[in-house]
């Protein structure tokens, strides 16, 4: 305990860890709200800068524009009414009227105060819940883990994007893409085309700053003239009064933030716009209605979103699966560090999860600091006209994608991915389950074939086996569930009992 | 699941380059060893066919026709959706900054690239498109260069 402990406080402590999280968060904050910059573009570009570090400086950095950036696409929300970050979708729901109406000040203490709350919730039921979900873990056979990655990649398709078919079609590119090089099991080069370069297979840092750097930079060009409009910021924070009126809020969209950002797949993204449609049906004398600048609009968004940033790294720790796409890229970052991430890193490493619960308490509060303050100077910045924002992130995408190897050819492979990633978006592709299929690839592989080896190859053994054992049987019935949940079963099933409870009404 | 729906300009165009891709995955993973169920060109099978099974699906439910429309007009509008101007000549500037990197190394290119694109993009005037691309290549370069280390070229 004691030495759990101290690991917890080490950010806390040591001066250089505590600098690096104040700087990712007030850095966060930034590239969350400047439309065009996301979290997940930062932390991938920053994989490559930070090869050379040490874990625990490196994840300090990327856990603080992990927190702040989640936060940070508020802002722009409520000013411009253009949300930073997708986890900011639903906050300009309520928090653009709330602007209009001369309480941006208001809109972002709140905002600020409800994500900090919600922040806390999050890192609270890590602590509490990942140690035993680990020591569960150890249960888990190879098809589970095959079962689990099958469900992070349907998941993430069936909710973030257009159509399950799309969201699985990425997600397959993605585990295609992982595939490139020699085989783990056998040595035997796939998908290589008899190029010696591709043996190593296709780093994975040069594909997602191309598909999420690049190809975000070209979307933004769509609309690169977009006027700001300018608004008050002089009132920032909130009143008690106004905030213990909304504790039962704040407490249920942090608990329904981190139990969706804990199902692999999901993310902030997902858990602001069900906690937003929750308060939208629960809260009964909203201060104003939803949709014209209520506050409940605001608070729960944003307590959702940083509470699944605890949720998202529950899967991470414990099982290796991401929560998000940024988990996804902070797995990614854990493993140039020759750790990885499942039920061993907490019994061989428990201190990086020690430190990780600390660093993201720290970050927290650095969140209360920086997002209370510089409101003036900010609304100033996140209005730097696109035309010089986009080469930049361009110039600092290729700087990123070179650092992986000193290699012309990462940068390459980096544009090519880049464009096919801008017209995968303009189709109405996420990109996001292309990056989680690469990351879960190999893990959903490497769980199916032991999962065969196993039975010997016996399909029926193996069909047997998810139903006889109760873990895998939960997954499959997961798995299930989310397919018909998708289909036009579940909706004539769903009208049929509607049509029921109303007859029975009548 | 299966309702038609139209498709953007260029959609099935690109929905049927996805048809392709996928096949052209399966045939090679066919390609691989794939005896038994663990062998390295099974699973390749599972995810080509599974490609191909989603690709058909999306390219199915949006099989309707977006009217009597020539292939001229078909190309037209799916070039000002995917690529309108700004955005080609962007990623040509892109391409062409790329290309460079080799011959020309990253300090001369990337300036170069900075101040067109800065200019293009209507970010800034001339005079200080020059000035802010040197302040930002000088701060790119000594953030990277001393800070993460890394060696630019």
């Amino acid at each position: 305990m004691g030495t759990s402990l101290e690991y917890f406080l080490l950010s806390f402590m040591n001066p250089k860890l505590m600098l690096l999280t104040a700087l990712g968060t007030l850095s966060g904050i930034y590239i969350g709200a400047i439309p065009g910059l996301s979290v997940t573009m930062a932390v991938s570009i920053l994989i490559s800068f930070t090869f050379s570090w040490d874990i625990n400086p490196a994840l300090a950095l990327m856990v603080g524009i992990y927190v702040g950036g989640v936060y940070g696409g508020s802002r722009s929300s409520i000013l411009l009414n253009i949300p930073g970050a997708p986890a900011a979708v639903a906050t300009a729901f309520d928090g653009y009227p709330l602007a209009k109406l001369g309480e941006a000040g208001k809109a972002i203490g709140l905002s600020t105060t409800a994500s900090v709350i919600g922040g806390f919730i999050g890192v609270i039921i890590l602590a509490l819940s990942a140690p035993t979900i680990s020591e569960y873990s150890l249960k888990f056979a190879p098809r589970d883990y095959f079962l689990l990655a099958i469900m992070g990649i349907l998941l993430v398709g069936s909710l973030s994007g257009e159509s399950l078919a799309k969201g699985v079609f990425a997600g397959a590119l993605g585990v295609l893409l992982s595939m490139v090089g020699m085989d783990n099991f056998t040595g035997q080069g796939r998908f290589t085309f008899g190029s010696i370069a591709l043996m190593s297979g296709i780093h994975f840092v040069a594909i997602m700053i191309g598909l999420f750097g690049v190809s975000e930079a070209l979307m933004q060009i769509h609309d690169l003239h977009l006027k700001p409009i300018k608004q008050d910021v002089s009132k920032i924070i909130p009143s008690w009064r106004l905030l213990w009126k909304h504790l039962p809020l704040i407490i249920k969209s942090s608990l329904m933030g981190t139990g969706v950002g804990a199902l692999p797949g999901t993310g902030g993204d997902i858990a602001a716009l069900l906690a937003y449609g929750s308060a939208r049906r629960s809260v009964k004398n909203p201060s104003r209605p939803f949709g014209q600048g209520a506050y409940e609009g605001v608070i729960a968004p944003e307590t959702a979103n940083n509470a699944a940033i605890g949720g998202a790294y529950i899967p991470m720790l414990t099982l290796g699966i991401p929560g998000d796409a940024v988990t996804a890229v902070i797995i990614g970052a854990l493993f140039i560090h020759g750790l990885r991430p499942g039920p061993m890193l907490m019994i061989e490493t428990p201190h990086l999860f020690w430190f990780t619960v600390g660093n993201l308490t720290l970050a927290n509060i650095f969140l209360l600091i920086f997002g209370l303050t510089g409101v003036r100077i900010f609304a100033k910045l996140v209005e730097v006209p696109k035309g010089l924002l986009l080469p930049i992130i361009i110039i600092i995408s290729v700087v990123g994608t070179y650092a992986i190897n000193n290699n012309v050819a990462d940068v390459y492979w980096m544009l090519g991915f880049g464009i096919f990633g801008y017209i995968l978006k303009v189709y109405g592709f996420q990109v996001g389950p292309v990056v989680l299929g690469i990351i879960l690839g190999p893990l959903m592989e490497s769980g199916f074939r032991r999962a065969m080896m196993d039975v010997q190859h016996d399909i029926p053994a193996f069909f047997l086996k998810l139903i006889v054992n109760p873990i895998s049987l939960a997954l499959t019935i997961s798995i299930l569930v989310i397919l018909i949940g998708q289909t036009d079963i579940w909706t004539r099933l769903r009208a049929r009992i509607g049509k029921g409870m109303f007859k029975k009404k009548s | 699941m299966s309702e038609r729906q139209s498709a953007k300009p260029g959609e099935r165009q690109f929905l049927w380059f996805l048809v392709a891709l996928s096949l052209a995955v399966l045939i090679y993973a066919f390609t691989l060893p794939h005896g038994n169920l663990s062998s390295p060109g099974f699973f390749p099978l599972l995810i080509g066919t599974l490609l191909l099974a989603t690709a058909l699906q999306i390219l199915w439910v949006k099989r309707r026709s977006r009217g009597n429309i020539t292939i001229r007009e078909k190309l037209r509008q799916a070039g000002s959706l995917v690529f309108p101007q700004t955005v080609t000549i962007f990623t040509l500037i892109l391409i062409l900054y790329i290309l460079l990197l080799g011959p020309l190394h990253f300090i001369f290119s990337s300036y170069l690239f900075l101040v067109g694109s800065f200019i293009f993009l209507k970010g800034t005037t001339w005079p200080r498109a020059f000035l802010i691309a040197a302040l930002v290549l000088g701060g790119i370069f000594l953030l990277f260069q001393y800070i993460f280390k890394v060696i630019l070229w």
